[in-house]
This record gives C-alpha cells, sequence and structure tokens, in this order.
C-alpha cells in the first residue's frame, strides 16, 4: 500500500543523521512566542527575516483549524541540499523522526522559486509538522497527509489553485478517469516529475472536499484518532459514519461533475 | 506473513511492513546500508527478486541486519516460501536491539509476521500466539497485530476470544477487507452465519483494492447464502 511507502520515505529521511547547518557565521534565531528554530547558513539574514514572517502568519492562520500550535519544538532549515537522500527530487520535506523541515534554496542563497513558493513550501511543510504532532506521528496515507497539506498549507497561504498545473490531473478528472486515494499514494512514487505534480493535485482535491463535507477541523479530529490507532478509514466512520469508500466516491464524482464535459 | 492461500492479506503485509525503514538497523557498515538503501528500492519499484538478492548481499556484510532479515522473510513469505520466510524472522529476533525505537519496531514486525507464518503454516499454536501477544504488548494494540492475534486464536479453537479481537480490529480499521474476513470467520466459528453474511457485505461495500480479492469475498458470500437457502429449505 502506498502510505506504506509514504510513510517509508519519510521515516528513512528520519533516520538519517542530521548534517550541521549554518555553520561558523550561520543564522540560528528562535521565533519569539514559539517553539520554532530557524536555521539557515551565513548571509541569509534576510531570507531568515521572511521565513520567520511566514511561519508566524502559518501558525496563526492554522490555528482556527487546528488548535494552538503544538509546543513540540520545530527547527527549519534552509539548506542548499538536503541530509540524507530521502525525497531528493523535492524543494521542501518534513522530518517526522527529527522534527525538522528543510527547505532547499537553489543556489544556495535564492528562493525557492519566489517569494510566494517560498510561502507555500513553508506552510505546506508546517502543516505536515502539525498533522504528524497531532497524529501522534502515527502513518497516514499519503493522499490525506499531502492534500491536507496542500489545503491547509500551500492553498493558504495565498497560492491560487490552478488545476491545469497539477500534471495530468485535469486531463484525467476531465476524461472522467479519477483514480481511487489508494492509486494516488502510489503516484507520489513516480519517478517523473508530471506524475507527481498529478498526485499532490488529486490529493489537495481529496482533502478539500473532505473539509467541504464534514468541516475545517475534520482532518485535525481524524488525525486524533489515528493517534489513537484508528485508520484514516476508521476515523471518518466513527466521526462522521462514512464509508473511506464512499467518500472516495463522492470525491470522484465530484471532480468528474466538476470537470468532465 | 504474506497471502493466505489467496485470502489476499497483502493489505495486512503491507501495513506492517510500515515500520520497516523506521526499522533500519543503526549498525553495520556502509556497503551494507548502501545494498539495504538499494533493496528497498527496488522492493518499491516491484521488483522483488531484484530487492532479495540485495538484501542477501546486506545479510552476507551484516548477517545480524534485523530490517534485512525480517524483508528478506517477508518477501520470501509472500513467494510462499514460509519454511526459509520463518528462518528469517528467527534470526531477526535473534539479534533484536533492546530498548530502541526502531529496534522495536522491527521487532514487532518479526514477531507478528512469525506468529502469523506459523498459524497459517500448521506451526506450532502455542508459540504463535506467545508472539502474537508480545507484538502487541511491545507496540500496544494495532489494527494489522490485532487480526494476527485473533487469527491464532481461531487456529486454537477459541472462536469467542478471536471475535472479540477481531472485532476491535474492524473498529480501528473498518476498511480492512483482510480483517473482516478473519471477523467473518470468527462468526462462523461461533455458528453466527447471519452476522458473517453481514461482515462480508460490509467488505465487499469497502470497495476491496483488487477484483480478484472483490470476486473472492463475494464467492464466500454466495457460498454462504447458498448454504442459507438450503438449510431454510431443510426446516420443518
Amino acid at each position: 500500500m502506498s502510505l506504506t511507502r509514504r510513510r517509508l520515505l519519510a521515516l528513512g529521511a528520519a533516520l538519517a543523521a542530521p548534517v550541521p547547518l549554518g555553520g561558523c557565521g550561520g543564522t540560528l534565531r528562535t521565533i519569539p512566542g514559539s517553539a520554532i528554530t530557524l536555521r539557515a547558513g551565513p548571509m541569509q539574514g534576510r531570507l531568515v527575516a521572511r521565513a520567520e514572517a511566514d511561519l508566524d502568519d502559518a501558525r496563526r492562520h492554522l490555528a482556527a483549524a487546528f488548535g494552538p500550535p503544538p509546543a513540540t519544538p520545530l527547527e527549519v532549515r534552509l539548506v542548499s541540499a538536503f541530509s540524507s537522500p530521502a525525497g531528493a527530487g523535492a524543494a521542501a520535506r518534513y522530518l517526522p523522526g527529527q522534527k525538522v523541515i528543510e527547505v532547499r534554496l537553489a543556489g544556495g542563497a535564492d528562493l525557492v522559486g519566489d517569494a510566494r513558493d517560498f510561502r507555500a513550501c513553508l506552510w505546506h511543510e508546517y502543516v505536515h509538522f502539525a498533522l504528524h504532532e497531532r497524529a501522534g506521528d502515527e502513518p497516514l496515507p499519503a493522499w490525506f497527509d499531502e492534500g491536507v497539506a496542500e489545503h491547509f498549507g500551500r492553498y493558504a497561504s495565498g497560492l491560487a489553485w490552478q488545476p491545469d498545473r497539477g500534471g495530468e490531473f485535469l486531463a484525467a478528472a476531465r476524461a472522467g478517469r479519477v483514480p481511487r486515494l489508494a492509486e494516488v499514494d502510489r503516484l507520489f512514487y513516480a519517478t517523473d516529475h508530471a506524475r507527481a505534480f498529478t498526485a499532490y493535485a488529486f490529493a489537495y482535491t481529496a482533502a478539500a472536499r473532505l473539509v467541504a463535507r464534514f468541516g475545517e477541523d475534520a482532518p485535525v479530529a481524524m488525525a486524533d484518532l489515528v493517534r489513537q490507532r484508528y485508520t484514516v478509514g476508521g476515523a471518518l466512520r466513527r466521526l462522521y459514519a462514512t464509508r473511506l469508500a464512499d467518500f472516495e466516491a463522492d470525491w470522484q464524482a465530484s471532480l468528474v461533475a466538476r470537470y468532465a464535459a | 506473513m504474506g497471502q493466505e492461500g489467496g485470502r489476499g492479506r497483502r493489505g495486512r503485509a503491507y501495513a506492517l511492513a510500515a515500520l520497516l525503514l523506521a526499522a533500519h538497523a543503526a549498525a553495520g557498515c556502509a556497503s551494507a546500508e548502501d545494498a539495504y538503501r538499494e533493496a528497498t528500492l527496488a522492493r518499491r519499484r516491484g521488483d522483488p527478486a531484484g530487492a532479495l538478492e540485495l538484501y542477501a548481499r546486506v545479510l552476507a556484510a551484516d548477517p545480524r541486519h534485523a530490517a534485512a532479515h525480517v524483508y528478506t522473510g517477508y518477501l520470501l513469505d509472500r513467494e510462499g516460501d514460509r519454511d526459509r520466510a520463518i528462518v528469517h524472522y528467527r534470526a531477526a529476533l535473534a539479534g533484536r536491539v533492546a530498548g530502541d525505537d526502531q529496534g522495536r519496531a522491527v521487532t514487532v514486525i518479526a514477531l507478528n509476521n512469525l506468529a502469523f507464518a506459523l498459524a497459517t503454516g500448521g506451526g506450532d499454536l502455542v508459540e504463535a500466539e506467545r508472539l502474537s501477544r508480545e507484538a502487541l504488548a511491545l507496540s500496544g494494540e494495532r489494527p494489522g497485530l490485532l487480526d494476527t492475534l485473533a487469527i491464532v486464536l481461531l487456529k486454537r479453537g477459541r472462536p469467542a476470544e478471536a471475535r472479540q479481537i477481531a472485532q476491535r480490529a474492524a473498529e480501528l480499521a473498518p476498511d480492512d477487507d483482510g480483517i473482516l474476513e478473519t471477523l467473518a470467520d470468527a462468526c462462523l466459528a461461533m455458528g453466527d452465519t447471519e452476522g458473517a453474511r453481514d461482515v462480508l457485505r460490509e467488505a465487499l461495500a469497502a470497495r476491496p483494492a483488487s477484483a480478484v480479492r472483490a470476486r473472492e469475498l463475494a464467492d464466500r458470500l454466495e457460498a454462504l447464502d447458498r448454504r442459507g437457502v438450503s438449510a431454510t429449505q431443510a426446516a420443518p
């Protein structure tokens, strides 16, 4: 099952020994009133300031759906290269075992893409952190984990959802070829970027549907039950008396209704 | 672990394997770790033969690599080579690392998979129950671990206990058709054909991952329906 694979990837990354960052003259800063430490290399003071502002916004925004920010210390590293091979193709990643977010900076100093992308990446990864904390680091299916991070992170940070930029998403949805959620999970392990974009797009729409049907606090309520060893499907059933298969069918139908000719 | 005579327990097997990278042993030389990483990638690509070969290299370099033993056992079990799988599960347990989260995760999987292999392969059921309960004690209740214990208890002729445990597993994971099938088996073992029918209907409603699996469940349900009709016709 792909959720397993996702979890394997995350835990594999978490196991790698952290690489010291910043080095002599680097920046190490704690966001006031939080348990978040920012770490960056020398000459990255402006980036750190921007990251601090973006993360502070994310914390405040997320509080409405997720409740008070986690008290667990989180380290956010702005790096030129990830400290281990897992997720090598990504711009940023969250390592649950270490409670670390790594954001990779092109050229060692530039932002990921532009300022909006940088903010979106930080928000996305911060949602992973908050969600995993609620779930007690129990495994989450990738569609749920990534979809919630997209919904409450990337597309809450100010970035607009653009279905035509979701890899093969739009073509598939227009043709009525909406995968099952387990298939979405498998797409996250595709080696080509287009399929990974497709996975994120489908996952986002699934999370958005979940929130539309059951409310903004549904993902967190479900994560709380995952912490108690329920599967995501088990949590959905207990909280909303809905089968995962029925939710899945409803989500698939909603995409076909919206996008299919 | 693996599949039990076509009953398609693949999902549960994967779910338990979820902890395996976490269980990646810290010890071992760099080349063993490189091979281990490559083996994991091969497994993810759906190349069990390649993965097995790489795990063999890991074990040649580091014969105590518990995670490589568990994965080797898991892959062999899925291929139907249960005897060799058991050897690897036992080797993983022999090299267990105490007091370490990752080592504990490997141990839990090895205990559970060995219990499952013994219970479904005609092995020592007393040992299987002990192993299964040890896995649960180490990990806390998880649907897959509860399912294994329910299967062991069914094999030991204790359907009431099995049903109670399978019910808890099904509450935690109501969309897992393997767990629901175990619960149906427990219902049948207690003579509750209607209960088994309801559970199998629920398993079908959960949309099993493959058409083959859905057919298996539908066939079982149909067989129960036929039995019900026969019983009704035979009634005075």
